[in-house]
């Protein structure tokens, strides 16, 4: 019987060893984690590990399903030991990544009775809140992160929260603290350099974003974030080849949906309606899938359909049904532009001022609230706030950005009326 | 207005001044272009020159010339209640736009602009017996025109050009200053109907009429304007040491709020703003520091008061001696960042023919990076600065003049000029070469002394303030419409 266990085991052990000669880290991992926890079916431990892996490829692949397999493992290892800590912290990433912030709070803070150091619970605690638009929390919980360990995981969400309330120049220091301290996994350093990428093209920095994600791609030439963000530093550029040939590695690897209606974009820019219009399809299926596999919010959806004018009743509603459960800045300013898109100007002033509450440096924040105020009838606030979105970032978005300056031209076209002279005039 | 309502207009001033003083602590005065640069010149504002402009753009009465725009800001933080009262172009101060070769700095031409008394006794006013120099002339109420019966007291001035050692030609004379925006009931046709300055202009019929009919066209070719403007600069200066701050990782320092503050904003200026047809000029061959041969010409503004003879014979001892040189500009930054206290006002009284004798070094090895290194544990290059010696040295604004108009920020332009990818016929569309209303100055100079001389990796740094608290108008004269004394952008 030792025997026979002893053997299936070894069997398990050789294939994964063959298999890892061939594949990613991740994929050895999740050979040998699931080596482990055949061999060790009673192993809490075991399983955990197995769930992380399984949670690192659904990262590296987007692949929804992988979460769902990690969630059985870290059940798993509760039903062996319902105190381990690593598992119920897993259970809180699972929720997370499906969009339940609360409940991914509720299983943090669980993980937190039991271990009150847990640096990945503050973490996550910290993600559902950014997530949930509550910074004060987000900054705190972030904080008890980089006190407990100044890695790569803490520095590059602190990054990202700074860049949110308007510090960007900070912001790009600790991400670049992030990418310096490194991680087993290149998919983890590529995130922090996409993201670094961002920031600086969120600044019109296009030069010095290209060569962020110029170095990221010679370590992790496939990995979608960095592509996706490469092809909207080309189009900035005006590039719109190159940016087309980075969005569609992107979404070959993976179609995430803002990549996919990126593309779609610039087809539609270069006369190819045909597959402009099989990428806004693809948008949609896309949404269809995420619901299937139990992600909630339809953010993205709803913004997509705002920016290309189609079924605006249908995206408002998915836009107030994400404000309802995430009341964060990026839900709130699709929640304007979908009010703004359906002719509520009112409601749309009001969540623009909350979606710019932060400061945050996004551009298409200020220019939806210039078409807003524009169409309210407040020209002078018009004016400076699609001035600001073109000076933040000048080329933001290759098909708003034209709008902007459209209507620029229309406000700035007209000389300022003239008031009546208080007295009779001698003149 | 209350005394305290005046008072705390004034903060904006002091709240400057101690930008300033975190600054001191770095022992560079670095303050933002010039506004406040040789510790002699800050008590004489009327010739202190702040910021220079010059970029190619088209002419503004669609004749379809090419022209290369000049702007030039004196008169740092004018307080827009003051307008009224102080916001006008000194009459004893000779104000100049050089036009110098841009390998040399040696002068090719000289535009002089002399301005209109301003004393009560010499000055063109409708009506001495009113306390108003706006609103009440020969009649009262909101002024219409630039100079009409309601506009009691009104600048003008005269544009003269001069040719080194050779004839000097009169341009213009009388040409008007429009108001300052005193506020929404005196000068209302430059506010919106909430009373803050309405700025943005896409065409000439977009501006307001004060500006509009201050515009010139002169006969030899060249448009000119003058007159109170919006301060074009925008900078948060202790931002940009906050960022390598290490309290960024303790319990104290993370959640600090973040977003810089604009210095300059709310503040108004005097503006001298030209458009020079590129034909009237040479096209001179020089290096440009990132896009190597280029042909164009070098940019300086210089004022100068008229030397007093203490023991004067003749008796009249007053503006009667040569032009003495009291203070110039070309790029931003130059004199503030790089040039030690020691020799801030002799770079004042100096022209650019001497710089690379005398202040080269400055910008070869520059004191700049050395402090950022010690105080931040950076790593950046100190020594054998080539890039900024070309960028720097002379100091003029060296700008491309055979390439077309360049896109202005707002219009397509990218606030980091090339390091944003903006380029114009293979050309920076802006500064270093020449200047654009909008170019982050700052920003891209402070990014340049840490990623160079060889540019391999970019290191972004810069204040958090990216744009300016007022938009620019997108035609001629350019710089933004003055805030309004009564509402401003310092109350918003």
């Amino acid at each position: 019987m030792t025997l026979t266990l002893k053997a299936t085991a070894w069997l398990v052990l050789a294939v994964a060893a063959a298999q890892a000669a061939t594949s990613s880290p991740t994929d050895q991992e999740i050979a040998k984690a699931s080596a482990l926890a055949t061999a060790k079916p009673d192993s809490p431990q075991a399983w955990e590990r197995y769930g992380d892996a399984l949670m690192q490829k659904g990262r590296e692949t987007g692949d929804a399903s992988y979460a769902g397999r990690a969630e059985s493992a870290y059940k798993k290892t509760l039903s062996l030991n319902p105190k381990r800590v690593d598992a119920m912290i897993g259970v809180a990433w699972v929720l997370g990544v499906r969009h339940e912030f609360e409940a991914s709070m509720e299983w943090a803070m669980k993980a937190l009775a039991v271990d009150p150091k847990s640096v990945a619970a503050y973490g996550l605690m910290g993600d559902a809140a950014v997530e949930l638009g509550n910074y004060d929390q987000a900054y705190e919980q972030y904080q008890k992160m980089l006190d407990l360990r100044p890695d790569l995981s803490s520095y590059g969400r602190s990054a990202h929260l700074l860049h949110i309330m308007g510090d960007t120049r900070r912001a790009s220091v600790l991400m670049q603290k992030a990418v310096q301290a490194g991680s087993p996994y290149a998919e983890n350093t590529a995130w922090c350099r996409a993201q670094l990428a961002l920031i600086l093209f969120s600044e019109g920095a296009y030069m010095p974003a290209e060569q962020v994600l110029e170095a990221g791609l010679q370590n992790a030439p496939n990995d979608y974030r960095l592509l996706a963000a490469m092809g909207k530093v080309a189009a900035a550029k005006k590039d719109f080849p190159r940016a087309i040939e980075n969005y569609k590695k992107s979404t070959e690897i993976l179609p995430q949906q803002e990549t996919v209606a990126a593309l779609g974009d610039l087809y539609t820019l270069t006369g190819r309606a045909e597959e402009a219009r099989k990428q806004y399809q693809m948008v949609e299926t896309i949404a269809q899938l995420n619901r299937a596999n139990g992600v909630t919010g339809d953010m993205t959806t709803a913004r997509f359909y705002a920016d290309h004018g189609t079924k605006l009743p249908e995206a408002l509603k998915m836009a107030e049904e994400e404000y309802r459960t995430r009341k964060n800045v990026y839900a709130a300013d699709t929640l304007a532009w979908c009010y703004f898109k359906n002719g509520n100007f009112a409601e749309a002033r009001k969540y623009i001022d909350l979606a710019l509450a932060q400061k945050t440096p996004e551009a298409a924040f200020h220019f939806h609230k210039g078409m807003i105020y524009a169409a309210a009838g407040d020209s002078g606030t018009a004016r400076r706030e699609l001035y600001n979105a073109l000076s933040i970032n000048p080329n933001f978005d290759p098909l708003q950005v034209p709008l902007a300056i459209k209507k620029i031209d229309e406000l700035g076209s007209n000389a300022p009326a003239a008031a009546k002279p208080t007295q009779p005039s001698s003149r | 207005m209350s005394i305290t309502t005046r008072l705390s207009t004034h903060a904006g001033p002091a709240k400057s001044a101690r930008a300033i003083g975190a600054v001191l602590i770095m022992g560079t005065n670095l303050m933002a272009s010039s506004h406040s640069d040789a510790p002699l010149i800050k008590q004489d504002p009327q010739a202190n020159l702040t910021d220079v402009y010059a970029f190619i753009g088209m002419k503004y009465d669609g004749s379809g010339t090419k022209v290369l725009n000049v702007i030039v800001n004196v008169r740092p933080f004018s307080e827009p209640g003051d307008g009224a009262i102080y916001e006008r172009f000194a009459d004893d101060a000779l104000y100049s736009i050089n036009i110098a070769n841009p390998n040399t700095g040696a002068l090719i031409a000289t535009y002089n602009f002399r301005f209109s008394p301003v004393s009560s006794a010499a000055g063109t006013y409708k009506n001495l017996a009113t306390i108003l120099s706006y609103g009440r002339g020969t009649a009262i109420g909101a002024i219409q025109n630039t100079n009409d019966a309601r506009q009691n007291y009104t600048q003008t001035y005269s544009l003269t050009k001069v040719m080194p050692n050779g004839p000097s030609t009169v341009l213009g004379t009388n040409l008007l200053i429009p108001p300052p925006n005193v506020g929404k009931r005196t000068t209302p046709l430059y506010n919106d109907a909430n009373g803050l300055a309405l700025s943005g202009a896409t065409s000439n019929a977009g501006l307001d009429q004060y500006t509009k009919e201050t515009i010139n066209s002169l006969p030899s070719g060249e448009g000119v304007w003058a007159g109170p403007r919006e301060d074009s600069f925008f900078a948060d200066i202790p931002g940009i040491f906050d960022l390598l701050d290490p309290r960024i990782l303790g319990p104290d320092g993370h959640g600090q709020t973040g977003n810089g503050f604009d210095g300059f904003k709310g503040f108004n200026v005097l503006t001298m703003a030209l458009q020079i047809p590129v034909s009237s000029m040479p096209q001179i061959a020089y290096n440009d520091a990132f896009t190597g041969a280029s042909s164009g010409v070098g940019i300086y503004a210089s004022v100068s008061r008229q030397r007093v003879t203490l023991r004067s014979t003749s008796g009249d001892s007053n503006n009667s001696g040569p032009w003495i040189q009291v203070n110039r500009l070309g790029n931003p930054l130059f004199n503030e960042a790089l040039v030690a206290l020691q020799d801030k006002d002799n770079y004042n009284r100096d022209v650019p023919t001497s710089d690379i004798s005398k202040y080269r070094n400055y910008a070869l090895n520059p004191e700049l990076p050395v402090l950022i290194n010690a105080v931040f544990g950076t790593n950046f290059v100190t020594t054998n600065r080539v890039d900024l010696v070309a960028v720097f040295m002379p100091d003029v604004l060296r700008v491309d003049t055979s390439t077309g108009a360049v896109p202005l920020i707002g219009q397509g332009g990218n606030r980091l000029s090339g390091l944003g990818g903006d380029t114009t016929n293979g050309k920076w569309s802006g500064w270093p070469n020449g200047r654009r209303l909008g170019d982050d100055v700052i920003d891209i100079a402070l990014t340049a002394v840490a990623s160079g001389p060889s540019y391999s990796s970019i290191f972004l740094l810069g204040d958090n303030i990216n744009s300016n608290d007022q938009t620019y108008n997108f035609v001629f004269p350019y710089a933004a419409t003055p805030h309004a004394g009564t509402n401003n952008r310092k109350d918003h």
